[in-house]
Order: C-alpha cells, then sequence, then structure tokens
C-alpha cells in the first residue's frame, strides 16, 4: 500500500496539478535587528493573529500545502510565535524557520525540538563579531546568534546558517565556512542582495563587485554548477520559473503572492481561500501563461547559457516580469569569465 | 483494551487528490500510500481507536468484512513498524494530536 518517494517528485506533482505545495508565511515585519541589506522597506507589520494563521494553516491543508516556511522580520520577536509553530505542526506541515536566533531561548529550543521542526535557517553574515554585527547593527548579536545555534545543534535541531554574500563580506568566506564546519551546521549562501521590496535600490552598494562575484560562482561550495549549457532554442516551452506553480507567499497581512520576490498579489487569505486563490487569480494564470519563448530579451542574448534569472527580481528591479533582469545579467557575466555553467533546476526553478 | 492510533508527530503529511504523502523527519523517508492506504490514512485523526478506524473503512470498502478487518489491521501495524502512527493503550496527549 505504499511506496517510498524522493522530495523533488512531490515538487513536480506540485507543479503538474498547481498545488502551493511550499508557502512561505512572514509572520511579522518587526525585528530585533537592523541589517544594512534588509529588503523590507517598513518594519511595522504585526502579522496576523494566532486564530487567523490558525484558519490559514486550514485552508493550506485544503490546498494541498505540505511545507510552511515562517519568516519576517524576526518571527521570534512574535510571544505566540511557537503557538503557530504548533497549530501548524498539528496540520503536519512541515516547518522550517528563517531567524536570526537571537531571541530563541532555552525552553523554546526544547519546544522545536519536540515538534520536530524540520529545519531552522539562521542569517549569519561573517565568521566573526565585529563583521557581523557591523551588518546587523546590533551589538552582540554574532554571539548570541552563534551560542544559540549551539544548543540547538545539540539538541538535535538541524539548523543551517544563511548568509547573503556582500561587498563588506567577500573576504570572510572562508571564515563564514570555518565556523559553519565547528558549529556541525550547513550553509546556504545567495549572492544577489535584492532591492527593498518598494523597488528602492539603496541596498544595491552592499552587492559583491564583479570581481567578488567572479570568484564567488567559481566556488562549488558557493554556487552550484551544471555540467552543460542549456540553450533558449531547445526550451522554448519550459516556464522560467516553476514557484508560479508550486510555491507561495503571504505577507503580514495575508496578502499572496506566488513568492516574495514577486511583488504582484493574486488575493488575500482573509477574504478568500488560498487555494481558490491559487488557482484562480487572474494574475498568477497571467504569471503562468509565461514560457521561455515569451522573455524577448532572453532570445537574442548571449549570456542565457550562464543566466539564472528571477522574474520577481526582473519585475522588481528592472520593472518587466518579461524583461532582462538586470542582476542576473551580472551574475551571468561572472560565470561567463569563470567558465562555469548555473545548474537546469537553478534557471528553472531558482533553485 | 482499546488500542489508540495517531498520527506521529515526528511526520509531515498532506493528502492530494485522494493520495496521502508523508514524511517521517527522524528517518528522511518519503512515503506515497495509494488510495486504499489513503482512506485508513485519513481516518487517523485525533483519539482513534483502531476499532473507530476500522469501522470506517467497513463502511467505505465493498466486500469480506472480516478480510477488511485483517487488512486494514495489517496495514496500520506497517505504518507503526515504519514509525509513523503511535499505537498506545491510552488517548494519545491532545497537546500536539494531529487534527487534520
Amino acid at each position: 500500500m505504499s511506496v517510498n518517494l524522493q522530495l523533488t517528485e512531490l515538487a513536480k506533482l506540485a507543479k503538474e496539478k498547481i498545488i502551493p505545495i511550499s508557502v512561505l508565511v512572514e509572520v511579522c515585519y518587526k525585528c530585533n535587528e537592523n541589517c544594512v541589506h534588509c529588503c523590507l522597506d517598513s518594519h511595522t507589520k504585526l502579522g496576523l493573529t494566532l486564530s487567523q494563521y490558525e484558519q490559514l494553516f486550514d485552508q493550506m491543508t485544503e490546498a494541498g500545502t505540505f511545507y510552511v516556511i515562517f519568516s519576517g522580520g524576526e518571527p521570534f520577536i512574535r510571544s505566540d510565535f511557537l503557538e503557530i509553530v504548533k497549530a501548524a505542526r498539528k496540520r503536519r506541515l512541515s516547518v522550517t524557520i528563517f531567524t536570526n536566533a537571537t531571541l530563541i531561548t532555552d525552553q523554546q529550543i526544547n519546544m522545536l525540538r519536540s515538534m520536530y521542526v524540520d529545519e531552522v535557517h539562521v542569517s549569519i553574515y561573517g565568521g566573526n563579531s565585529d563583521l557581523h554585527d557591523s551588518i546587523t547593527r546590533t551589538p552582540g548579536s554574532f554571539a548570541k546568534s552563534v551560542a544559540v545555534i549551539k544548543k540547538m545543534v545539540a539538541a538535535g535541531i538541524m539548523v543551517r546558517i544563511k548568509c547573503p554574500l556582500m561587498n563588506l563580506t567577500a573576504n570572510e568566506i572562508c571564515t563564514i565556512k570555518e565556523l559553519a564546519y565547528e558549529l556541525g551546521v550547513n550553509t546556504q549562501y545567495t549572492t544577489v542582495i535584492t532591492a527593498k521590496n518598494d523597488g528602492n535600490l539603496d541596498t544595491h552598494q552592499y552587492r559583491l563587485t564583479p570581481e567578488q562575484l567572479q570568484a564567488v560562482v567559481s566556488d562549488p561550495d558557493i554556487s552550484k554548477q551544471g555540467k552543460e549549457p542549456i540553450y533558449f532554442s531547445e526550451n522554448l516551452d519550459c516556464v522560467p520559473c516553476d514557484t508560479v506553480f508550486n510555491g507561495g507567499s503571504i505577507d503580514p497581512e495575508g496578502n499572496v503572492y506566488v513568492c516574495n520576490q514577486l511583488q504582484i498579489v493574486g488575493g488575500n487569505i482573509l477574504t478568500q481561500p488560498l487555494s481558490e486563490i491559487w488557482k484562480k487569480s487572474p494574475e498568477f494564470q497571467q504569471l503562468r501563461e509565461i514560457k521561455l519563448r515569451n522573455l524577448k530579451d532572453c532570445a537574442k542574448c548571449e549570456l542565457f547559457q550562464y543566466c539564472t534569472r528571477c522574474p520577481g527580481l526582473a519585475y522588481l528591479e528592472d520593472g518587466d516580469v518579461l524583461g532582462c533582469s538586470s542582476v542576473a545579467k551580472e551574475v551571468a557575466e561572472a560565470r561567463r569569465k569563470a567558465g562555469v555553467f548555473p545548474t537546469e533546476a537553478h534557471i528553472f526553478s531558482q533553485g | 483494551m482499546p488500542t489508540f492510533v495517531a498520527k506521529g508527530i515526528n511526520v509531515s503529511c498532506r493528502t492530494i487528490e485522494g493520495e496521502a504523502f508523508i514524511f517521517n523527519h527522524e528517518t528522511k523517508v518519503l512515503l506515497q500510500l495509494d488510495e486504499v492506504g489513503s482512506f485508513v490514512w485519513d481516518q487517523i485523526v485525533g483519539n482513534q481507536t483502531i476499532d473507530d478506524v476500522l469501522e470506517e473503512c467497513i463502511k467505505e470498502f465493498t466486500g469480506d468484512v472480516q478480510e477488511i478487518r485483517n487488512s486494514v489491521k495489517e496495514f496500520i501495524y506497517e505504518l507503526f513498524r515504519k514509525n509513523v502512527v503511535t499505537l498506545s493503550s491510552e488517548p494519545p496527549p491532545e497537546e500536539m494530536t494531529s487534527v487534520c
């Protein structure tokens, strides 16, 4: 009556059936840190109530959601955050948490463990307190984050360091790797510092320089590499990003997006069920119509085979969901110079 | 004495178009159940006993009642061996009992 399956097969099935299998939920925009590169334009939104989140998780159950990723702001700034996690786990949603970890208490670590939270991703920006604290603009934040990571690892919780690379931190990558090794955790790097979600580009000043980018994309520990180039003409009917089929993102006011990078609202879960928004929103249906053949700039671009264009960033930073993403182009240029290709999954799912 | 059956707190699961997917966070194994197995899985909510689940299955499936009882019972024990359900003589604590 049962067979074993790979998690990637579940994602494929969700894509075929248009199911929001993995949904990011931003439970608040408030934060106890003040990071220089933060993509949020405001930190005032407090999030929905516990009861509204319980209703949302019921909607997710109905819609077929399997994974929920809690993010913020800083989720643990909410005194009821673990009640929200508990409500999700009671519906047997798989839970991952994005946090800076500084507010997590010993008691909360035990609760996270006993609820079988799948992973906790902790933002770390450098391998030492001087650098990290200068990014968070919060003295003592590095020491607190690292102390909590150690306790979570000791408790048997799967922890991952999330490290957005910046020009300020690029020379410290080896110390971050050493720290991750010492802590016994995996690291997930991102190479792009995005604009603020209102389109403000001030955060771009922290982006990697072209030389730093080239070094980063050459490092297989940081940037996954494909074996062969992928050609535009051979993939005309592919969709540029799977997330429009099997993703989902919900902001602190209940607005639904296909992804938190792609700021197009499909509806609000306080007035319409998630499954209905996901399948019937005209905005989302329109996004799902987009095929590679519709990306006219990509068709003639010699960097296509090096590019991991994100439709969300193309829309947010360059104003056209079908157009060129200038930041993706910069990264592609660095890959071309380094002579490395991205993976197929990286191109089509932003994985 | 009744035997209570409950979805393990160590699992995440979802039934999509009649097929249940169950991920065991301890073993990191993802199971996919067929239509019959998925129906049985979906009956395991809250404080059900094995007999409660059997009754629901007898209502749902046609065939020899004893045969249905035996195969559903065997299936529940298989789920127990795979560590995705718990079996106990007392109702499981409400704290983390699944609500779906």
